[in-house]
């Protein structure tokens, strides 16, 4: 196990957030669900004693009917903005002393640095570029994420849970949240921060990153399988297996969304529940095309003289 | 919880809840942060605050030893010397002298100035109305227009005023000092008067005290003059230790002798003989004392012409450029705080203040956070501080193309070692082997012209015939077109010679080069005359075996083939090599009869091949290694041509057995030269290829003279070298003949890069195999591989990481070769850069291919050179110093003109033909001839010694050097060449035009003399003038040492052939010869003839009188005479022997006269010794 | 002789009354300085603690009245907002401000660029510090926009009516990042060099206007037009490059951020300022909300 170039990796300035996302986003993790599980405690019973209901305040938080219902901002809300502005500041000041901006050689187009990495917030998007061609990794599917968060509201339009903890109630959402946020994109970027070295090649942590490795990796593509070699061929069967598969895909969707969210498929109209079924596709077929690749050795499934997917 | 029971309602935890602690602990960490931050900023990175301050009291103590030093010991030895006595005792009695006039001048001066001050007093704030209302008054005449304010109406009322002060009356006292009273003024005085009178008053006291100072001035003059010899003599000899020595009694000497002990003598002298003054060291103190720590701008270098880049090396490196050198010891074993070494030498053209440090250190000038930023030590600073072992790298960036530097000492053993070792015959460096390049592109531009001759020529006969044919069909036509073609056709005539001329130049400029051209080894074309053919593999196979001391390195072979492949390869060259036995005659190759191997060893010694050559006795190695080892030829010489060809190669080395031509690219055999149209000789006469018409290569590239010698001197030599064997049996070599070895070895050949460093027939184009080596010194870290070594490299002394080389040096696998000195493994640290990456591949070539699995044809094909470690520090200083200097503006980069380029270009040349190997080029050092026996003191060679060339440009006319140098010999018939008493000659080193001009310019800026020569014009001697040098010719016997004339040399003559003198000689050397010629060459045999008059006194002095007189007379002026003290130098020189009257007759210069003799150069006939 | 000005007139003895009367007044002043007609001119509010004060003291000040007068208790807690989205925009003013310091150093051509950091580095006192800051500020803005989204996720406060709100949230996270990337290659050196060549490459592979995007090549799109060489000023990462990503990282994106941001604040207010911790709703009483105004 090579510590000393995990700790070089760990400790290099520019590594230093993703660390610090490590140990913050579980935390927060933990700190939100702590509050779903008080508040779905309070819905379980609440549901089971509809009086209690109709009096309750309604909230897990210490209550007394004689205690104000709005408090002043000045000082009680001012105050905790005090506390956590100087609490960043002075983290901030010890953390701009003792670690050091990064400054490398200067500029020199002419000598590729290897790996070249792009930021870290980026890495997730460079790690699909292993998997996708980089049209896709690189425009569709960023732009895919980006849309897919803008209409999120416009698709979970329930008002539960709205402006509290749950995980009850919304098992479905924050699922769905939290595996396209924590696996796709922050697991990717530790993946690409950590596991990726020289030659974007998979090294495992202790692993020395040596530039001079060679990996025998043959990437075949998914019409190879089955042994088609003309041109056309090749792409006509690729669509079909593409389309094909998005087709089975969304029927599947479509078939757990009536199984599971029954009231989810009722109160969507078609353009709400089309869109659904998209994004869920879409966050599907990652992780579906990292098994194929990862696993079967197969870049890609559709090719085609203008592009590939 | 119901709502009413209002008093126990419980306190409602938003408004409870205080935050104050947490805010408070808060505001705590961020005060402390932002303390930290100025901490940090003002402090924590500024290490150099306490280095400074450090600096501060050691600088002051090391000065004040210094100051203490120069003041109480040295200055006791030296006023207790009489010398300083006498001074002492002549400025006590001029002080007794001039002590009463003096005080009488000072007594007046003190009266008028106390009376002149009470005046001013007086009269100051009156003079100041005065001024403003003169002014007023000018201003109303300046406003009337009128010139005078006398006359306008405005300035009458002011003026008015001006004289009514100026009838103001005033008292005014003063004191003075009656007769002979020293000190405050006993009478007091009184006047009154009117303020313009005391205006004037004020003027006439000003102008006497003036003129009474100069009295006093005149008056005090013999105690000034005494006081001012007796310092400057103290001073003189403060920093004259051998005098202080000589002078001090026991104790001070005991005093001396144990701080020498504690410093070193080195140290002590320096200290003791600052040439600073004791006021000046007590300036410095004061200096350091006050210095303001941590003003970074004291301490900075701004180099504007580097894009204003800023050294702030001697932040901490205070004492950089100090005035006085500082040793580590000085300040107490902290060599941060040392003075530069070297300082005058190198600041004299390298000032720091335009160079800065980093530019030849390398480092982060700007960096003052810690040493590792500031020295660049860090993974992402492209210029690392070089290690003090390899700080000439430094100098290498801007002297790429010099291969000698004064005092640049490692830098010319690197550059030696690169030549030396042959890397360039792989390796294309800068400046290195330029010949072959240039031979080639002036090749293509040959064969060019050829083809653009052909196609005008074929033009201008199509136009021709076009006209031809057209005038017999049109001719009104014909008559149109004609003048227009015949326009064309004379350009195309013109353009053609043109061309002719140009290809004509160039033909002799290929010539040149050819001739010019070297290579690392012997030419391998010649193999099959040369040696025997058992010889030659098991040389291949392991060169150090046979010949331990040979340049040639161990190539490693592919363990498969066991020993096939090394047959092969010896297979290839020895049938590539020219096939003498087809057509003996020709190739004037033959059997022949050994000669006389006793007079053929005579020959060796004395003739000088030890200066290049060495030979090996037994265990005793004699002579130089520039060239090959000579010994045990015996083992190697072809039986049946080896003799013949050693004769022919020392008779003239440069003769090719065959030529080359580079158009057919291969070399002629005798039928191409059997022709029919012209009867061609197989020898250098045909300069023309008979099958293309290109210049032919007849040299050899080889810079071997020859001496000159008969066949049969030759043959006896060459009888000698193969007499000797080591008694080692060589089993035969059947396989040199069969054919199908023959491609198998040409490959093996060009896989090893056989032909970068020997001529093989059929790869004499072959390209070098190694890599560039130019610009080495900046290719990115990325671009080195060091294989599987890499993390080793990087984590070295950290984790583990291992470094083989210092197995190498401790001798754990066999290889006893010491890489790092002593104790070095400490600061040997991380070899992840060019350092370590050129050290380890120099140590061990294949290295980098460690634990790779790689087959014989992928493997690293660099041989191993067995360098040791010095070797290898030096050489790697010179790849890290070949830098592309991108960062370095033109304006700084060494680009010589005029002499300092004839310098370099010289240098070149010397070290190509090795002349310091029997001459001494420089004042200091020895030429490797002298370190044999038989040219020591007393040896039977002693004046067998080579001249020195130091001040040959300004002995030797331009001409006549470029002659000599293209036939030492002048003319061939041998007696009658310059020096023909010695035994060992200068050898005919067959220079081309080109080397011979660099080599005049050369002398010529050696010796600071103009490019262009015009000598004096001397006036031919009158028949009195002859008739009195004559006698001093006969008188002075100067036959006894010289030649003239058809006298043959004897033992005693020891001086060159003065026939030569007049053409050979500049008379402005001759003179300065004649007057002091062991002035000029101490220990020359030469006579000191004339002596130099007085003009005054008419006595005549020596030059060894005079500079007695010199070294010991107060005033230590050459010129003064030493009688009459009367300056000499207007004197002229007088022959020592005065008995002749025809001489004395001669009232001018006596050498002017003998000057012109010589240049006249009809001597009376010679009478035979 | 004619006196000169008044204060002879009033000699010296006036003046000592005069100081008389003011003094007490002074006094006064210094004891409770809220009474000076300077503070009242500064402060419209009194300071003592009524209710009404409090209220104004946010109410009346520029900065402040971003926040209501009064929240919902629950609010103020830190376990509901985590604070994360104040913290973003603290950072966001401490990298307004080093930033601002940094570019009085910063010329953003390839001859100065490197120099200019290792002069901000070496020689500008407290330089290395700003230079830190921003950088550090900069990669923690990005973790806290990304748990600040988190948070707003997990408590459904994209929900109606603040789905326009989550939208502009959206936006500032692009900006922000875009913010981080920009300025990535202002340093001029490998690390930003390659990193902003690698992002930038994948924009050459967008479908029709990418010179390596599907169907681009066809409709003539080349290396010197298409969206890459638009968004560097180039075929490679250069000085356009560089000028540009400073002029984005300096004034375009920080303008657009400051927009969203202004919208964004001002939405929270509009759509019911902080979404909770609100009370939990059941499934039961679903059908009847008409989901909150």
């Amino acid at each position: 196990m090579d510590w000393k170039q995990l700790w070089e990796i760990c400790s290099a300035p520019d590594n230093v957030p993703i660390v610090l996302l490590l140990f913050l986003t579980p935390f927060y993790l933990w700190y939100g669900f702590r509050e779903a599980i008080k508040n779905d405690r309070l819905i379980t019973q609440l549901e089971a004693d509809p009086a209690l209901a109709k009096t309750h305040h309604r909230r897990h938080q210490p209550y007394h009917p004689a205690w104000d219902k709005t408090v002043h901002v000045w000082p009680y809300l001012l105050r905790i903005e005090l506390l956590a502005a100087l609490v960043v500041t002075a983290f901030l000041c010890i953390w701009a002393i003792y670690l050091d901006a990064p400054l490398e050689e200067p500029a020199n187009p002419t000598l590729t640095m290897n790996p070249a990495k792009a930021p870290w917030y980026f890495l997730g998007l460079q790690e699909m570029l292993v998997y996708f061609d980089p049209w896709i990794a690189g425009v569709i599917l960023p732009n895919i994420i980006v849309v897919g968060l803008m209409a999120i509201p416009y698709m979970d339009t329930s008002p539960l849970g709205n402006g509290y903890y749950t995980w009850k109630q919304r098992k479905f959402a924050l699922g769905g949240f939290l595996f396209g946020y924590l696996v796709l994109w922050l697991a990717l970027a530790i993946v690409g921060t950590f596991i990726r070295g020289p030659g974007w090649m998979w090294f495992w942590p202790g692993q020395t990153w040596d530039a001079h490795r060679v990996v025998h990796e043959v990437n075949i593509h998914l019409h190879e399988l089955f042994g088609i070699t003309d041109v056309w061929e090749i792409a006509i069967f690729g669509g079909i297996a593409t389309l094909g598969f998005t087709a089975v895909l969304g029927g599947a969707v479509d078939f757990a969304l009536r199984k599971w969210k029954p009231e989810l498929f009722r109160k969507m109209n078609v353009i709400q529940y089309a869109h659904l079924v998209g994004f869920l596709i879409m966050m599907i077929r990652l992780p579906v095309k990292m098994v194929l690749k990862l696993g079967f050795d197969i870049k890609y499934v559709w090719v085609t003289p203008w592009f590939n997917v | 919880m119901s709502q009413n029971d209002t008093n126990d309602i419980p306190p409602d935890p938003i408004y409870a809840k205080s935050l104050s602690i947490p805010i408070f602990l808060a505001s705590m960490a961020v005060v402390g942060a932002v303390a930290l931050v100025i901490a940090d900023d003002g402090w924590l990175r500024r290490p150099y605050l306490s280095t400074q301050e450090e600096w501060q009291e050691k600088y002051v103590s090391f000065l004040e030893d210094v100051r203490d030093v120069r003041q109480d010991e040295v200055e006791e030895q030296l006023k207790g010397l009489d010398d300083y006595k006498d001074l002492n005792k002549s400025v006590s009695s001029a002080d007794g002298e001039v002590k009463n006039a003096v005080a009488e001048v000072q007594r007046a001066i003190f009266n008028l100035d106390s009376e002149l001050k009470s005046v001013l007093k007086a009269i100051t704030s009156p003079r100041s109305e005065i001024s403003a209302l003169s002014y007023k008054a000018e201003h109303a005449a300046a406003t009337e227009g009128v010139t005078v304010p006398a006359k306008s109406e405005g300035a009458h009322h002011y003026l008015e005023e001006i004289k009514e002060i100026e009838a103001r009356s005033v008292l005014y006292s003063w004191t003075e000092r009656a007769e002979g009273e020293l000190d405050a003024g006993s009478i007091t005085k009184e006047e009154e008067a009117e303020i313009g009178a005391l205006i004037e008053r004020m003027l006439t006291l000003q102008e006497a005290k003036a003129a009474k100072q100069g009295e006093l001035a005149v008056a005090a003059k013999p105690l000034t003059d005494a006081i001012r010899a007796r310092d400057g003599w103290l001073a003189r000899n403060l920093g004259n230790l051998k005098m202080i020595l000589g002078s001090a009694d026991d104790d001070a000497l005991e005093a001396i002798a144990n701080k020498v002990a504690e410093a070193g003598v080195a140290a002590y002298l320096d200290t003791a003989t600052t040439t600073l003054k004791p006021e000046q060291i007590q300036g410095l103190i004061d200096a350091t004392e006050d210095w303001s720590v941590g003003d970074l701008t004291a301490t900075q270098i701004h180099i504007p012409e580097t894009a204003n880049w800023v050294d702030r090396c001697e932040t901490c490196h205070l004492n950089a450029r100090a005035p006085l050198p500082v040793t580590a010891a000085d300040m107490g074993g902290e060599r941060l705080f040392a003075s530069h070494p070297r300082a005058e030498e190198l600041f004299a053209n390298h000032d720091p203040k335009r160079f800065g440090c980093s530019m030849c250190h390398g480092g982060n000038g700007v960096a003052v956070t810690s040493e590792e930023d500031a020295h660049g030590l860090n993974h992402h600073w492209l210029q690392r501080l070089h290690p003090e072992a390899n700080f000439e790298a430094g100098c290498i960036q801007c002297h790429g193309p010099d291969i000698y530097l004064e005092g640049g000492e490692r830098h010319n053993q690197a550059k030696e070692n690169f030549r030396h070792f042959g890397c360039w015959g792989c390796h294309k460096l800068e400046g290195y082997d330029v010949e072959p390049e240039q031979a080639r592109a002036v090749a293509k531009r040959l064969s060019d012209i050829d083809a653009l001759i052909e196609r005008k020529q074929m033009r201008a006969s199509n136009l021709k015939e076009a006209l031809g044919t057209l005038y017999d069909v049109d001719e009104d036509r014909f008559d149109e077109l004609e003048p227009e073609s015949a326009r064309e056709q004379a350009a195309l005539a013109m353009e053609i010679s043109g061309l002719h001329t140009e290809r004509g130049v160039l033909a002799t400029k290929v010539q040149g080069l050819y001739s010019e051209e070297k290579t690392v080894g012997p030419n391998l074309k010649d193999l099959r005359a040369k040696i025997r053919p058992e010889w030659l593999t098991q040389w291949i196979a392991n060169p150090k075996h046979w010949r331990p001391s040979t340049k040639m390195p161990a190539f490693r072979f592919d363990e498969a083939k066991n020993g096939e492949d090394v047959k092969d390869l010896a297979a290839f060259v020895w049938q590539s090599s020219t096939d003498v036995m087809s057509d003996v005659g020709t190739y004037g190759v033959s059997a022949m009869k050994t000669g006389d191997a006793t007079a053929g060893e005579e020959l060796f010694k004395t003739v000088g091949c030890l200066a290049c050559h060495s030979k090996t006795d037994g265990e005793l190695t004699v002579g130089n290694d520039f060239a090959a080892n000579l010994s045990n030829l015996g083992d190697k010489y072809n039986r049946t041509l080896g003799l013949s060809y050693y004769v022919r190669w020392i008779l003239n080395p440069r003769h090719r057995l065959a030529p080359f031509c580079a158009d057919c690219d291969r070399d002629l055999v005798p039928d191409d030269f059997v022709n029919d149209a012209k009867d061609l000789v197989f020898s250098r006469e045909t300069k023309t290829c008979p099958n293309c018409g290109f210049e032919l290569k007849w040299d050899n590239p080889t810079v071997m003279p020859s001496f000159r010698l008969s066949t049969a001197q030759a043959t006896n030599i060459a009888t000698y070298l193969i007499d000797q064997k080591s008694g080692e049996e060589f089993e035969a070599a059947p396989w040199l003949d069969e054919d199908e070895r023959f491609q198998r070895g040409r490959r093996l050949a060009q896989h090893l890069g056989c032909a970068g460093c020997h001529e093989i027939s059929g790869l004499e184009s072959e390209q070098r195999i190694g890599t560039e080596l130019t610009g080495w010194g900046s290719k990115p870290m990325e671009r080195l591989d060091f294989g599987h070594y890499t993390h080793d490299a990087k984590t070295h002394d950290e984790t583990g990481g291992h470094d083989p080389l210092l197995d190498w040096s401790s001798g754990k696998n066999g290889d006893d070769r010491r890489i790092f000195e002593e104790g070095a493994e400490d600061y040997v640290g991380k070899w992840y850069n060019h350092r370590g990456f050129a050290m380890h591949k120099l140590a061990q070539p294949n290295l980098y291919d460690a634990s790779k699995n790689v087959t014989y044809a992928t493997a690293l094909k660099m041989p191993k050179f067995n360098l040791d470690g010095q070797q290898i520090t030096d050489l790697a200083s010179l790849l890290m110093g070949s830098t592309e200097a991108a960062s370095m503006p033109d304006s700084i980069k060494y680009n010589p003109v005029g002499d300092e380029l004839a310098i370099r270009e010289g240098w070149w040349i010397v070290k190509k033909y090795n002349c310091q190997g029997c001459h001494q080029v420089l004042a200091d050092d020895v030429p490797f001839i002298q370190t044999l026996p038989g040219w020591q003191k007393e040896g039977e060679h002693e004046n067998d010694r080579p001249p020195s060339l130091v001040g040959t440009g300004f002995r030797t006319r331009p001409d006549f050097l470029a002659h000599f140098l293209g036939d030492p010999s002048l003319g061939g018939k041998d007696p009658k060449s310059l020096r023909d008493h010695l035994t060992t000659r200068m050898p005919t080193f067959m220079f081309t035009e080109n080397e011979i001009r660099k080599l005049v310019r050369f002398f010529d800026a050696m010796a600071k003399q103009p490019p262009v020569y015009q000598p004096a014009q001397l006036e031919p001697l009158t028949a009195t003038e002859r008739a009195a040098a004559d006698q001093i010719w006969t008188k002075a016997n100067c036959l006894q040492c010289h030649v003239v004339g058809d006298l043959m040399p004897n033992d005693e003559t020891k001086a060159p052939n003065l026939d030569y003198a007049a053409g050979r000689l500049r008379p402005e050397w001759v003179r300065r010869w004649i007057e002091n010629p062991p002035g000029m060459v101490p220990g020359t045999a030469m006579l000191v003839l004339f002596k130099k008059e007085c003009p005054s006194c008419q006595k005549t002095f020596d030059p060894a009188a005079m500079a007695k007189h010199a070294a010991d007379s107060k005033s230590g002026d050459a010129d003064e005479c030493p009688d009459c003290g009367k300056d000499l130098s207007a004197g002229r020189w007088v022959w020592n022997d005065a008995s002749v009257p025809a001489v004395n007759a001669i009232k001018g210069d006596h050498i002017d006269l003998i000057v012109r003799y010589l240049n006249d150069g009809k001597f009376p006939a010679p009478k035979p010794k | 002789m004619a006196p000169k000005n008044d204060m002879d007139e009033a000699g010296i003895g006036e003046l000592v009354e005069k100081a008389k009367e003011a003094g007490p007044l002074q006094v006064k002043w210094l004891k409770n300085p809220f009474e000076t007609q300077m503070w009242r001119s500064i402060f419209r509010h009194k300071v003592d603690d009524q209710p009404r004060n409090r209220s104004l003291a946010v109410l009346s000040n520029v900065f402040l009245h971003l926040h209501p007068a009064k929240v919902n208790r629950d609010s103020v807690r830190y376990t509901f907002t985590w604070g994360m989205g104040g913290i973003t925009f603290y950072l966001f003013l401490i990298l307004t401000f080093t930033g601002v310091a940094l570019m009085y150093y910063y010329h953003p051509d390839k001859a100065n660029a490197f120099r200019d950091i290792l002069y901000i580095k070496n020689d500008v006192p407290f330089g290395n510090f700003l230079r830190n800051l921003h950088r550090w500020a900069a990669h923690s803005m990005i973790i806290t926009v990304w748990l600040h989204q988190m948070r707003v996720f997990m408590t459904g406060s994209y929900k109606a009516p603040r789905e326009f709100n989550w939208n502009v949230g959206v936006i500032l996270l692009l900006v922000t990042m875009m913010l981080s990337f920009t300025g990535y290659l202002l340093p001029d050196d490998q690390l930003g060099f390659w990193a902003v060549t690698v992002g930038t490459n994948m924009a050459r592979a967008t479908p029709l206007i990418g010179h390596e995007g599907p169907f681009g090549p066809e409709i003539g799109a080349t290396a010197f037009n298409d969206v890459r060489f638009a968004m560097l000023g180039g075929s490679i990462v250069d000085a356009n490059a560089l000028l540009r990503s400073y002029i984005h990282h300096c004034v375009g994106l920080p303008l657009v951020g400051g927009v969203f941001m202004i919208v964004h604040f001002w939405r929270i207010r509009k759509d019911g300022s902080i979404s909770g911790p609100a009370p939990v709703m059941l499934a039961s009483e679903v059908k009847n909300a008409k989901g909150r105004r």
